[in-house]
């Protein structure tokens, strides 16, 4: 085990930003913390890499107590390396001085940051200042950065989230590969679920600074703990008290009859909303359905809801 | 038109100098060039190097360690290191030296606790260059110490994070990330501090050190005004040099800076909690502390002696010709700013931007070269409307101060946009009344802001005022400084001072504000 946290609680003022937060992961492991805006998963990031203190609780990372009552590591002092949300490179440092910036001197640096700018695909640019780079470049050189004092857990703070989106694919597919080839263990912060989804083994879910869920993405998908997990991985629908996914709102069978409200073109389908009774439903269909026409639909699969 | 008649004005004694120093009328202008001009150079370079170095060590660690570190006291040192700035440096230099001399409050002191022989033994000699430096550094290292702080507070907070998290302890957090992101706002400020010390008058008379500004005077008050004014032309020269070094480095230590985070002040282990208390704390007592207690007892003791009616006289010059020169300047600053984004595209902008030079022209070069126009232009009309009167003292301080009232403005003027100016064009507003129905009154609070800025400086202001002023008519600063000179002590001048000080006080106010947010 890699690292475990304990019962961890972080209150600023009044506001309880974590609250008996307990998991653990494993070594090799990639986790992505998922929650939105306010959710903690910030904070909880700040409190594994030290920039914060748990008020209770305890942190444990390679079985050494890093955080509790009596005990707290300095940040410097804990081999965690972390990518910052808009990288934090250092803007009066050229590449390879920025990814060398924590290599200690005893150690070839040389030979090593060459070896790391050659696994992010960087070999060419070691002279080229952090804003002459285009913000993939600039991702990976925060990546290297963190990778290069060799740590034993690797964070990533909204890694993409300064992305195009045309990229973000791109640059997801290339960090994930570095991070499998490294094999250091990795927890990434996102409040994109296709980030958690194509980059960790877990997805671990805050909402109000607690955990409601956390296991792998298909398992999440299949057994969503509540409505609001199931609506992070898309459209949920209720009719007539039963939850079910939008790609199980099948189109032109089944007894029960709906009007078409809606229909447009996006992301390859025609994005279509019903009305059914007084309810509303949403779904993707490969067909433009004419607006205010019947159709008769079928639900393929419910949902069910361990928690309310 | 309006904004080459300001920028013209402002120029005008630079102008002047250039025409004047080839004048071949130069009385004692051999026996300075051979004996005097070196040492002027060399003093001052010498002055400006000491007090660089002094005020960037007094202002970079106490600016360090109150933006990242929580320790005792902290947010109260935050604005008291700031204080200083609002001691003139001659009232510091006169108030040490009253501290220290022969017969001064240590001496006095040690006598009477510990007798004569100890008294002796500790007495040193105060009057020398290094207490020089060391006093005028108390006085303007808070320049450097307020544009650090807030480059440290602000700029490098996600740099730093990211740097630790890279095993950087604190001292190569310090050097390596904190120091090289916060160097355009370090010569930034020490830019303002070369400025400062290239125009400095009282203190380095009153300490008998010869540099340019008491070559200036020596030789204007022998009546000679072209080596005056070419020794002017060499001070100049000095202070072009040092603006283009600076500017240049700052230009070259420009970074880009990354989005801003709230920095985490980090707990500072028990012996350091010490030493950074220790630190901060003696700079406030020395730079700012001691000096004041010590006025406000001189000021106590020479109170029924000193403020006669005659001073209450003073008093009311001060504040009349300040608060008026300082509204005039401000409303000009006001003019010159639109009229120059009236025409930002044909260099409207960088034509306004001539006329804040004068702040960079220290201030008895601007008193010498004006003297020259001023009495060309009184002897045409055959009056004395200019030269040894309030009004050309007032042109002297419009030149001097303009920057400050100007920047002020600007700041202000920028954060509005050109969205007003735009739907006020959209709705068929002529400029002008946009500038007096719009931008008037939504800059009421940054002009009032200017103006008490601009208050301010003039009320401390000495060179200029030495120079230009009327016959017989004093300010605060001239009978603060008159009483030190002529006295031999100190004490006299300390209710004039103490005036200066609590006014001082007020951009601080400001300061501190802009650095909180």
């Amino acid at each position: 085990m890699i690292l475990k946290a304990n019962n961890i609680t972080k209150r600023f003022g009044q506001v309880e930003a974590l609250s008996n937060l307990t998991f653990d992961m494993q070594k090799g492991e990639t986790i992505a913390i998922l929650g939105e805006s306010g959710s903690g998963k910030t904070t909880l990031l700040r409190i594994i890499c030290g920039l914060e203190q748990i008020d209770t609780g305890e942190l444990i990372i390679n079985h050494e107590v890093l955080n509790d009552n009596s005990t707290f590591l300095r940040p410097e002092k804990r081999n965690i390396g972390l990518v910052f949300q808009d990288n934090a490179l250092f803007p009066h440092l050229n590449v390879f001085k920025n990814i060398a910036f924590g290599v200690s001197r005893k150690t070839n640096r040389f030979e090593k940051v060459s070896s790391l700018m050659a696994i992010t695909k960087l070999t060419g640019l070691e002279k080229r200042m952090p804003h002459e780079l285009s913000g993939g470049q600039q991702q990976r050189v925060a990546l290297a950065r963190a990778l290069a004092t060799e740590p034993e857990l690797l964070l990533l703070d909204e890694p993409f989230s300064t992305l195009d989106h045309s990229l973000k694919n791109e640059i997801r597919t290339e960090i994930k590969e570095i991070i499998k080839t490294s094999g250091v263990s990795c927890i990434i912060v996102t409040h994109h679920i296709d980030d958690a989804t194509s980059m960790a083994d877990r997805i671990a879910i805050l909402k109000n600074g607690e955990l409601i869920q956390m296991n792998t993405s298909k398992f999440i998908f299949d057994n969503p703990v509540n409505e609001y997990v199931a609506k992070l991985f898309g459209i949920v629908n209720e009719v007539d008290g039963v939850f079910f996914r939008a790609q199980d709102l099948i189109l032109g069978e089944g007894n029960r009859e709906a009007i078409v409200r809606a229909s447009y073109f996006e992301n390859g389908l025609f994005q279509t909303t019903l009305q059914y009774k007084n309810q509303l439903m949403y779904c993707p269909h490969p067909k433009f359905l004419p607006i205010e026409t019947n159709i008769n639909f079928s639900i393929k699969k419910n949902l069910s809801f361990s928690v309310k | 038109m309006v904004l080459l008649i300001i920028v013209g004005i402002i120029l005008l004694p630079l102008f002047a100098i250039l025409i004047r120093a080839f004048d071949s009328d130069a009385s004692t202008w051999k026996l300075i060039s051979e004996f005097y001009l070196s040492k002027y150079i060399w003093n001052s370079i010498g002055l400006v190097i000491g007090v660089s170095g002094m005020t960037i060590l007094m202002a970079v660690i106490p600016a360090w360690l109150i933006a990242n570190y929580k320790f005792f006291g902290r947010k109260f040192f935050r604005l008291a290191l700031l204080l200083p700035i609002a001691f003139p440096t001659y009232i510091m230099a006169y108030t040490y030296t009253g501290i220290f001399d022969s017969t001064g409050t240590i001496q006095q002191l040690a006598n009477t606790l510990l007798g004569n022989d100890f008294a002796n033994a500790i007495y040193f000699d105060f009057m020398t260059p290094f207490w020089l430096v060391l006093v005028l550094s108390f006085c303007l290292y808070p320049y450097i110490y307020a544009a650090c702080l807030i480059s440290f507070s602000n700029d490098s907070a996600q740099h730093l994070e990211a740097s630790k998290m890279l095993g950087a302890n604190s001292i190569s957090r310090f050097f390596k990330i904190g120091l090289p992101m916060a160097r355009p706002a370090l010569l930034a400020g020490l830019f303002l501090v070369i400025m400062e010390v290239l125009n400095e008058y009282g203190a380095v008379q009153y300490f008998n050190f010869k540099t340019f500004t008491s070559g200036i005077f020596t030789a204007w008050e022998n009546g000679d005004l072209t080596s005056a004014v070419r020794i002017a032309a060499v001070l100049f020269a000095t202070a072009i040099f040092f603006l283009f070094i600076t500017h240049i480095l700052i230009r070259k230590s420009k970074i880009e800076k990354a989005s801003k985070i709230p920095i985490v002040h980090e707990q500072l282990k028990k012996h350091h909690h010490v030493l950074a208390f220790l630190f901060c704390g003696l700079l406030f007592l020395f730079a700012f502390l001691i000096p004041f207690i010590q006025l406000l007892f001189w000021a106590v003791s020479t109170y029924s002696e000193v403020v006669t009616f005659d001073f209450y006289v003073v008093a009311w010059n001060t504040f009349t010709i300040s608060i008026l020169a300082a509204i005039v300047i401000t409303l000009i600053s006001f003019i010159l700013l639109f009229a120059g984004n009236q025409i930002r595209n044909i260099g409207g902008k960088q034509l306004a931007s001539l006329g804040i030079l004068g702040y960079s022209i220290p201030g008895a070069i601007i008193a010498v070269g004006i003297i020259m126009p001023f009495a060309f232009i009184d002897t045409s009309l055959q009056s004395n409307w200019l030269l040894g009167s309030i009004f050309g003292l007032s042109i002297a301080y419009l030149i001097r101060f303009m920057a400050v009232s100007y920047n002020a403005l600007d700041g202000a003027v920028q954060k509005q946009g050109s969205r007003l100016d735009e739907a006020a064009l959209n709705m068929k507003t002529k400029p002008l009344i946009a500038m007096f129905k719009i931008h008037f009154p939504i800059l009421k609070p940054a002009l009032f802001i200017a103006v008490i800025l601009v208050f301010v400086d003039i009320m401390k202001e000495l060179p200029m005022t030495l120079i230009l002023r009327p016959m017989n008519y004093d300010t605060l600063a001239t009978e603060a400084y008159r009483y030190a000179e002529t006295n031999e002590s100190a004490m006299q001048s300390a209710p004039a001072s103490i005036i200066l000080i609590l006014l001082g006080t007020i951009p601080v106010i400001f300061l501190h504000k802009l650095i909180k947010n």
